[in-house]
């Protein structure tokens, strides 16, 4: 499976993964939406059941529906990869649109560290880099609260480090 | 004009008036309003006595048949009248008394409002620059508006109004040198200053450039300072002539270490640093080197496929309604004509909008670019050369019979929206090459290749009609066949080339369109590849710019391709940054 994210192997990085916390986070988070949601199809085609059969397929659908998207959740989890290199840091995502972003060190603008509610019940955290362009869109998810206070401070140095002209 | 004897403006706290005729100016907008909404009722009026004598039953007057009946209430609203002028002229008055503004030491005080008093200020070493705008009205009296726009926010801008042209040409003039030195004495000072973030008003450079985010939000996040030094109005002549700045920036910094009034040696200097692009620009009058004639924005919004697709609206619906009319059909005539009128005026506004690019004149001055623009109201403004994040040039589809050409720039600076990124509204070949050789660094060309061919191979691709043209079509990299399915039409013109300082894009079929970057601007990059690019063998560089009319991308080049220019892409514009500022490091290191 990991070949797969490798389309960048000339790139002559090395990655990092996320925390494997962060896919089992993100699962539970669309479950959040989605069991409701299933619940409630599955009580009404219960009491239709005589009326309204083909209500059955509802749920069934949600269901075969959940299922697909904690696979791409948990393999879209896998395929995000960061890498510090010496100027720049590359960020990694996706398996169907393959994307990856360098952002060099000196356009740093600033650095956010974001923890939601169920961020923090797994102890992770979101970094964000922010250039002076608003289409950087340089985000690494589901860091361990320490790696992404690391990760912090070490671009905010580096970013000092290397002050570029604008 | 009372305001003009006042006493020097640095003194502190003295209020200085502003033009007396401002609120009646002010308020002029209300009663044009009104003027309109009596209008209207009229309209309904007129539009009855038109279909009543159309029918032949004459027409009804009604109230006014009344109203002549009765004298008194005519005389009482006459007094109404009367009543409310004498008690609008008493306020404006009193508004007059409290509007003012003052500057001293460390900024500029703007204040206002009878009943809710309105006080901004503006700190002079945040003030980017200072535009003098005049309105239609306040033009035809005499009157300009001083906007100052300071880094930040959209409505961080302070606008005062309204001063007489020749005080307001005087205050600008003064603020713009103190404005200078304040920023330069103020840069020493600047590392030794409090955090960043404790005065967020004036803006740190952070959302100077577009990001209004708070960055110290519960201490998760870091401020870095990577542009504090850089924030400038006009140029800065601190740092020498890099090989990296803008062929109009080094012009500027020549220019300033001239004389006053040199325009042959001005034009020597123009001349050499343009000698890639092969022009011989003429320096007009008080340093004028572009004047767009009426006529030409008139004819080219003409040709603007918006224009032509809304006059043939109209055309049509007149037809229809002759046709109808010609049937016998009468009723449907009066209505469809008041349903044509908005679009007549909607085309009109359009149209207006792009008056307001006539007499476009470009200066040249130690500065930078001094822009002046506009028929009806003028406003002028300075392009900061040195602060241009990428260029582009734009050619729509009817255009090309006048080989007309349109210039539009991206900056680094919060609200760049459309119409104020313009280089060039309309301008043939050769002034669109001034421009964009102004705008952007020398291109360091490979032996062999002149500038002027580079870019006019980019611009009429495989049909520049440059004997030298093949040579530099060499250097352009086309998109691979594979890319005709995802780019039926555009496939063969679209091509990336690299010179020693830029990154140039050919896009565009029907409407041309050239990209420029310089590499020392590129912020970030992504390369990034969907499934069906993934089948085709395709894949895309985005080069993210700041935010602007421009988004340049390398589109759909071959996985290889993509891979190998995201990858030397980043270190090359690594390496020419690392130049850039080393240069401007160096030059401040000597100065101290």
């Amino acid at each position: 499976m990991s070949h797969d994210f490798n389309y960048l192997n000339g790139m002559d990085a090395d990655f990092n993964r996320v925390s494997p916390k962060y896919g089992l986070k993100e699962t539970i988070a669309s479950l959040t939406i989605l069991v409701p949601m299933i619940v409630v199809a599955l009580v009404f085609a219960i009491i239709y059941t005589a009326e309204l059969p083909w209500l059955h397929a509802i749920w069934a659908a949600l269901v075969a529906f959940s299922v697909v998207l904690i696979v791409i959740i948990l393999r879209q989890a896998r395929a995000i990869g960061y890498a510090e290199r010496e100027d720049d840091l590359l960020v990694r995502r996706g398996i169907m649109f393959h994307k990856a972003t360098v952002v060099p060190y000196g356009r740093l603008q600033f650095v956010d560290v974001d923890a939601g509610p169920i961020d923090r019940m797994f102890g992770l955290a979101t970094v964000k880099l922010h250039t002076a362009s608003a289409s950087t869109d340089a985000t690494i998810p589901g860091l361990p609260r320490a790696e992404a206070d690391r990760l912090r401070d070490s671009l905010a140095g580096l970013g000092q480090a290397n002050l570029a002209g604008l | 004009m009372a305001d003009e004897k006042l006493s020097d403006p640095s003194a502190p706290e003295v209020w200085h008036r502003v033009h007396p005729l401002t609120p009646i100016l002010e308020s002029l907008g209300v009663l044009v309003a009104i003027f309109v909404a009596a209008a209207y009722g009229l309209q309904n009026f007129v539009q009855n006595a038109i279909e009543g004598l159309a029918t032949g039953d004459g027409v009804d007057l009604g109230f006014a048949g009344w109203l002549r009946t009765h004298p008194l209430v005519i005389l009482a609203g006459v007094g109404a009248i009367v009543l409310v002028l004498l008690l609008t002229a008493l306020f404006s008055w009193l508004a007059w008394r409290v509007m003012g503004y003052r500057v001293d030491a460390e900024a500029i005080y703007y204040r206002r409002g009878l009943l809710s008093k309105k006080q901004r200020k503006a700190r002079l070493d945040r003030v980017q620059s200072i535009d003098l705008q005049q309105k239609l009205l306040p033009r035809l009296m005499g009157m300009a508006e001083l906007v100052f726009d300071v880094a930040g926010g959209t409505d961080s801008n302070i606008s005062l109004k309204y001063l007489s042209k020749k005080r307001a040409e005087e205050l600008r003039d003064e603020l713009l040198a103190a404005v200078k030195a304040k920023k330069q004495s103020g840069q020493n000072q600047q590392s030794a200053e409090a955090a960043p973030g404790v005065e967020r008003l004036g803006t740190g450079p952070a959302s100077a450039i577009g990001d209004t985010e708070d960055p110290v939000d519960g201490g998760a996040a870091q401020v870095l300072d990577p542009v504090a030094e850089r924030e400038k109005p006009g140029i800065d002549h601190s740092v020498p002539e890099r090989r990296d700045d803008s062929l109009g920036v080094r012009l500027s910094k020549r220019l300033g270490a001239m004389a006053e009034d040199v325009s042959h040696e001005a034009e020597n200097s123009l001349g050499e640093l343009l000698a890639p692009y092969n022009l011989s620009p003429r320096i007009g009058r008080e340093g004028e080197i572009i004047r767009v004639p009426v006529h030409r924005v008139v004819v080219s919004s003409l040709l603007k496929s918006e224009t032509i697709i809304s006059v043939l609206v109209v055309l049509l619906v007149i037809a229809v309604a002759i046709v109808l009319l010609a049937m016998g059909i009468t009723e449907a005539f009066i209505p469809m004509l008041v349903g044509v009128l908005p679009g007549i005026f909607a085309a009109f506004s359009v149209f207006r909008k792009n008056l307001d690019n006539a007499n476009f004149v470009v200066r040249l001055d130690e500065h930078g670019l001094a822009v002046n623009h506009g028929l009806f109201s003028t406003s002028r403004k300075v392009i900061p050369l040195d602060r241009l994040q990428a260029v582009s040039l734009h050619q729509p589809l009817l255009w090309r019979w006048a080989g007309w050409w349109k210039a539009e720039y991206n900056i680094a600076s919060a609200g760049g929206s459309g119409e104020s990124n313009l280089l060039l509204p309309v301008g043939d070949i050769d002034q669109a090459l001034l421009m964009v050789g102004l705008a952007l660094p020398d291109p360091q060309l490979p032996e062999g290749i002149r500038a002027d061919t580079l870019v006019r191979t980019a611009m009429y691709d495989r049909k520049s009609e440059d004997p030298l043209a093949p040579s530099a079509e060499a250097l352009f990299h086309d998109q691979p066949r594979s890319s005709r399915i995802i780019d039926p039409l555009a496939w063969k013109r679209r091509a990336y080339a690299l010179t020693g300082s830029l990154l140039i894009l050919r896009l565009g079929v029907l409407d041309r369109r050239v990209d420029f970057v310089p590499h020392v601007r590129v912020q970030s990059m992504r390369y990034r590849q969907g499934p069906l690019m993934r089948k085709l063998g395709l894949a895309t560089v985005d080069v993210h710019s700041t935010a602007g009319p421009i988004d340049p991308r390398v589109t759909h080049q071959s996985v290889d391709e993509a891979k190998r220019f995201f990858a030397e892409h980043s270190e090359r514009t690594r390496l020419a940054r690392q130049k850039f500022d080393e240069e401007a490091r160096a030059a401040k290191e000597e100065r101290r």
